[in-house]
């Protein structure tokens, strides 16, 4: 049989194998003993990512312009209401294709991780539902062909989230830091509700071909309202201003989640979601320069409170928020490929970073605060040269990863310079150089604080430090492999690459009508290598920068923060800007005043008191009265149906004669 | 196509089986159940073993025959369902029809029969109403309304609804030893007597206003609109009073709680599903297009069916008395989709009101007899369960008992993602649609009423306290009871979450009759 149909025929495997884990492992895995509950949990990712490959496969196989249709497979008629009509369909087009391949492979590994990590944990059996269950609402998010169903998967995994961060949920703290994360992303999804919405009134589908074609031919101020509400659901999922808040409490959870929702995978989902939308994006230039915007602002300003974290975790998550602020940035200036590539190079590296700190806090003890860390690379190693090549990939030095999908972000921000609004792009590339510089600052603090300079933990907690055992280790090394190499896939023309993952994504993204003005290939040229240039010195500072000041100068930082001026700065950054202080002020506490107002006043008084009451009493009344007529005697009932009869009679009587 | 040819005798083979079926297993009854009570009831020297192990072969083996006759009756549906060349042909002179509207309508009221008969496996021996004649009459009924659903004139139509009438009068009295079932079943056949004179009456004045008792022909100008109208008139009293309509509802609160629960559910299901589909053919065919004139009157039907049935299901104490409010109620939705394909629903469009019907009655079959085999498990003796506030506290002691009590009652309730919220959703929307918001208005405020009296079971299973410590001790087993309340919560969690194929299928149904 030939491959394509073959995967078309299996397609509904992807999601399905992950559930079968979590429904085995849910429902028996306490009875299981600890390698059956592992080999079912890890079963199922491994047989996504196997029929991932083969969809890649067969994927490449067909000609790139038919590619776009991708291989279509409907599974179920779902909803047939009137005009609407939702099919549980899944796609598997070039974007799904290479989503389901940083899902499932990522998602595999991070499994496998997991063994390690978790393996004294009591609640292992549940941790592998939950992670199992998370991998198959990701994997219907990625595979859905229509709004609906990428709503049902987006949903799903805010549930996981939720489940995994409040996993230890004895911790009062970390449940509640679950709470926080689903409330946040409640309020994203009510715009990507909406949004929803509005599409179908409006184009009459909701399936993405659908919306693609229809996209052109609405008016500009409902596009552009389409594509905001969209926007509000992806910042809440993928964690950007003014909705990020959750991100960083969400580091209550296990590590590995961390790594695989908090980092590699449900994060992105905002900058997937956006990529699929395309179409409504690119006929709306307003709503672009939004996009762009907030992802710019959201790069520098989580980049800043990077740079005062002292918890290992936070300081990765802040740099995540920033990363995603980077991906919104090229989605924003139409660079989609450029974001897409950003997006799977950002998964390799953030989730080898994020592994490896989960083996330093495995190595503490438990211990994650920088502080209390110092002088740990020669009792780990692995960890550490890992943790060095996350690093250099980040900061953006070439030839690793992160060099070259950050690079072509920040080129096709300064290419738009030459279209309109070339201030605001102007800015968008000095503020993307800036975080760029910030990153790789924090990253070498990171690195200079745990793994450099004299111990600071106890002697108990240093005696215990050792290497993480094989199973977590060989996911660290393949994950720096990755990250090593992962960059190759868009090297860009210049540099004597071939830009694979932009050819390879093309077909999927809509164009605008107008296409801007296309400048020379010369000036463009130079422009791009000044770029080149400028973002990787901008990284070396940072590197430079960063084990100067935290390795020989170590008086420095504290200098600094004693003085007066840099005092004040540094509390407030510290304190991420009391931005979760002022929400706590200006929304929490107003609702809460508001509601309780309300229940007093309205609720009870007005629709308990006075609706609720009155309309059961005169329910119950009714009730009674009715109850009277069947007395039992059976004239009586004759008696009724002879009246309705008469009366009946009447009517068609009365219509005769008029 | 009016002889006795094979096509014709293939045309109504499910019914064919299901006679043979009633026969068979009452003379099973001859042979194996009545030896042993007859040698006891004679006072002849006999041995009580003896007695006890042939009623309990009889018990399983009869359900067992009806069971089978009725798989036999779906295999012939299916054959005939896929035969293309029958869909819509007539047979026997035009007095018989085969389409897929009939055989979807037959396969749900097969459907009802077949629970019937698996759940009976205990409960009738339990109830002391294991006789042939049970068995032989629910299969006799069965045929009845698989007539009234492939009837294509006036005389099936009569011939249809006295067959399954006298079968059903006679399973309300089927427990002879209580009082309250022969009383029911009296009064039951008392007022559907009356009402049939009045629906033959109707049908009389149709003859000899059109010159036809065929559908189809009946649609001519009438020559007289005096016994047109009258005759409409008196057919819809008629057919209101089998569907239990208000005011024509009176015998179902009594005729329900009297007779054993398993035939309750039966009648509810079976009865309702049967005379819905024939009045749904009779209007289509014949009616519809003077509708503009009195679709006043289903309308207002509707309204009072609904009202009534929620309002006075709110202040019973007795669950079965209670489910035939609740069942009224239903009829009063489903009139709401009758309504809306009338007057000016009519040029809007017939299909979405009609498969919504079809939907309805699906998903109404199974809540309805899950409900209703709940009242039937915690029995004891020769009584159903029926008080509604010894439903307390038995979350905790049958925790999957009550979930599936509290999915029948979500479901009725119409909360998703039970079926039930799918199928009103569908009546409700088909109404909007064709341009009758009040009466989706009016169903939904019926429908919050509802909520109260579904939900006041769940409260008293999930948050009350039992009563006493063995209430819910039950001594046999119950196999077949725990299929029936499988099969009908896990259908209602189907088409509440998937409901697209089924209602494809309605549609596919309904286009053909149109």
């Amino acid at each position: 049989m030939e491959l394509k149909e073959l995967v078309t025929r299996f397609i509904w495997l992807i999601p399905a194998a992950p559930l079968a884990g979590f429904i085995i492992n849910g429902l028996w895995g306490r009875r299981f003993s600890k390698n059956f509950v592992t080999l079912i949990g890890c079963l199922g990712p491994f047989i996504a990512l196997l029929v991932s490959i083969a969809g890649f496969r067969a994927l490449s196989m067909i000609a790139p312009a038919e590619r776009a249709d991708g291989i279509v497979y409907t599974l179920y008629n779902w909803i047939s209401a009137g005009s609407l009509h939702v099919d549980i369909q899944f796609i598997i087009d070039p974007l799904s294709s290479i989503m389901l391949l940083v899902v499932t492979g990522v998602g595999f590994l991070i499994h496998l991780y997991s063994i390690g990590y978790m393996g004294h944990d009591k609640g292992y059996s549940r941790y592998f539902a939950f992670l199992n269950l998370f991998m198959f609402a990701m994997l219907i998010l990625v595979l859905a062909n229509n709004l609906l169903m990428m709503f049902i998967g987006w949903e799903g995994v805010g549930l996981c989230s939720y489940l995994l961060i409040g996993f230890w949920f004895e911790d009062n703290e970390k449940a509640s830091a679950g709470k926080k994360a689903f409330i946040v992303n409640r309020i994203g999804d009510f715009g990507f509700i909406l949004a929803i919405f509005l599409i179908f009134t409006s184009c009459g589908t909701l399936t993405f071909s659908g919306i693609s074609e229809q996209a052109k031919t609405l008016a500009p101020g409902v596009l552009t309202a389409i594509a905001i509400l969209l926007f509000v659901g992806a910042t809440g999922k993928s964690a950007q201003i003014p909705l990020y808040v959750w991100l960083p409490d969400a580091m209550a959870g296990p590590t590995p989640v961390s790594a695989l929702i908090h980092a590699a995978t449900m994060v992105t989902a905002g900058v997937y979601m956006v990529g699929r939308m395309s179409a409504i994006y690119v006929n709306s230039p307003e709503a672009l320069i939004i996009v762009s915007i907030i992802g710019g602002l959201t790069a520098l300003y989580a980049a800043t409170i990077g740079l005062v974290q002292n918890d290992i975790k936070k300081v990765l998550a802040y740099s995540t928020i920033s990363q995603l602020g980077y991906m919104f940035l090229g989605m924003g200036v139409m660079a989609f490929s450029a974001g897409i590539f950003h997006l799977v190079t950002h998964a390799f590296f953030k989730a080898l970073l994020f592994l490896c700190a989960g083996s330093v806090i495995h190595a503490m003890s438990g211990e994650q605060d920088m502080r209390k860390m110092g002088g740990l690379w020669r009792k780990i190693p692995v960890t550490f040269a890992c943790f060095v090549i996350g690093a250099i990939a980040i900061a953006g030095v070439p030839p690793f990863a992160g060099f070259f999908s950050k690079d072509e972000i920040l080129w096709k921000t300064l290419e738009r310079y030459e279209t309109t609004h070339a201030g605001l792009y102007a800015v968008l590339w000095v503020i993307g150089l800036l975080s760029a510089l910030m990153t790789a600052f924090y990253m070498f603090r990171l690195i200079a604080m745990t793994f450099f300079g004299a111990p600071r933990a106890n002697e108990e907690i240093m005696h215990h430090v050792h290497e993480s055992p094989f199973s977590m280790t060989s996911v660290l090394v393949t994950l720096a492999i990755l990250s090593l190499i992962g960059g190759f896939i868009g090297v860009p023309h210049l540099l004597g690459g071939h830009n694979w993952i932009e050819g390879y994504l093309e077909p999927v993204w809509a164009h605008p009508e107008s296409a801007g003005a296309v400048t020379t290939e010369a000036a463009n040229h130079s422009m791009e290598i000044i770029n080149i240039i400028v973002s990787v010195l901008a990284g070396l500072a940072g590197i430079l920068g960063a084990l100067l000041i935290y390795t020989k100068f170590t008086a420095l930082p504290a200098k600094l923060t004693e003085s007066n001026s840099g005092k004040f700065v540094h509390r407030i950054v510290y304190n991420k800007y009391y931005i979760d202080e002022i929400y706590n002020a200006l929304v929490i506490q107003p609702i809460k005043y508001l509601s309780a107002l309300l229940w007093l006043i309205f609720d009870m008084a007005i629709i308990d008191g006075g609706l609720v009451d009155l309309s059961a009493t005169l329910i119950a009344v009714f009730s009674q009265l009715s109850r009277r007529i069947q007395n039992g005697i059976v004239n009586n009932y004759a008696m009724l149906i002879f009246i309705g009869a008469i009366l009946m009679l009447c009517f068609f009587v009365a219509q005769m004669a008029a | 196509m009016n002889g006795f040819d094979f096509a014709s005798i293939m045309a109504i083979s499910p019914e064919i089986a299901l006679l043979l079926t009633a026969i068979a297993v009452i003379t099973a009854d001859i042979c194996i159940g009545k030896a042993g009570r007859k040698c006891c009831t004679a006072g002849a020297a006999c041995k009580p073993e003896e007695t006890a192990s042939s009623t309990e072969i009889s018990s399983i083996v009869m359900p067992f025959i009806c069971m089978t006759g009725i798989a036999i009756s779906w295999y012939f549906m299916y054959n005939l369902w896929n035969l293309h060349a029958v869909n819509g042909a007539k047979y026997f002179s035009n007095a018989i029809v085969v389409d897929k509207f009939g055989l979807i309508a037959g396969f749900v009221v097969t459907v009802a029969a077949f629970l019937t008969a698996l759940s009976s496996t205990g409960y009738a021996k339990r109830m002391k109403i294991d006789f042939g004649e049970y068995y032989g009459l629910i299969m006799l009924a069965s045929a009845g309304m698989m007539f009234l659903i492939k009837g294509n004139n006036l005389i099936m139509l009569f011939l249809g609804i006295e067959l399954t009438s006298l079968s059903v009068y006679a399973l309300t009295a089927i427990s002879k030893h209580r009082e309250e079932s022969t009383e029911a079943a009296m009064k039951y056949f008392i007022l559907g007597a009356f009402s049939s004179a009045i629906l033959l009456f109707g049908m009389a004045f149709m003859y000899g206003a059109t010159g036809s008792i065929e559908f189809g022909q009946m649609n001519a100008v009438p020559t007289n609109r005096f016994l047109y109208f009258i005759g409409i008139g008196m057919m819809l009293l008629g057919l209101a009073f089998k569907i239990g309509a208000v005011p024509f509802h009176m015998w179902a609160p009594d005729a329900y709680q009297a007779a054993p629960s398993a035939i309750s559910s039966f009648m509810a299901v079976g009865v309702k599903t049967a005379s819905f589909a024939a009045l749904l053919r009779l209007l289509f065919t014949s009616l519809i297009h003077t509708s503009h004139m009195w679709y006043q009157v289903p309308w207002m039907l509707a309204v009072l069916t609904v009202l009534l049935g929620n309002l006075t299901a709110i202040s019973q104490t007795n669950i079965k008395r209670m489910l035939a409010y609740s069942s009224i109620a239903h009829t009063g939705y489903i009139l709401i989709g009758v309504t809306a394909c009338m007057g000016v629903g009519y040029s809007t469009g017939l299909t979405a009101p009609m498969s919504s019907i079809l939907f309805y009655l699906a998903v109404y079959a199974l809540m309805n007899i899950g409900a209703f085999a709940i009242t039937m498990h915690l029995g004891r003796e020769d009584k159903d369960f029926d008080e509604i506030s010894g439903y307390a506290g038995l979350a905790h002691k049958k925790p999957l008992l009550a979930l599936a009590m509290a999915i029948f009652m979500f479901s009725l309730a119409g909360i998703p993602p039970m079926g039930g919220f799918m199928a009103k959703f569908y009546i409700f929307r088909s109404a909007i649609q064709n341009g009758y918001i009040w009466l989706a208005i009016i169903g939904i405020i019926g429908s919050i009423i509802s909520v109260y009296y579904y939900l006041r079971i769940v409260v008293l299973m999930y948050m009350k306290p039992a009563q006493t410590e063995e209430q819910f001790e039950s001594d046999q087993s119950q196999w077949g009871l725990h299929f029936t309340l499988f099969a009908t919560a896990a259908g209602l969690l189907i088409l509440g979450l998937l409901p697209g194929d089924f209602v494809q299928y309605a549609i596919v149904a309904v286009k053909e009759l149109l």
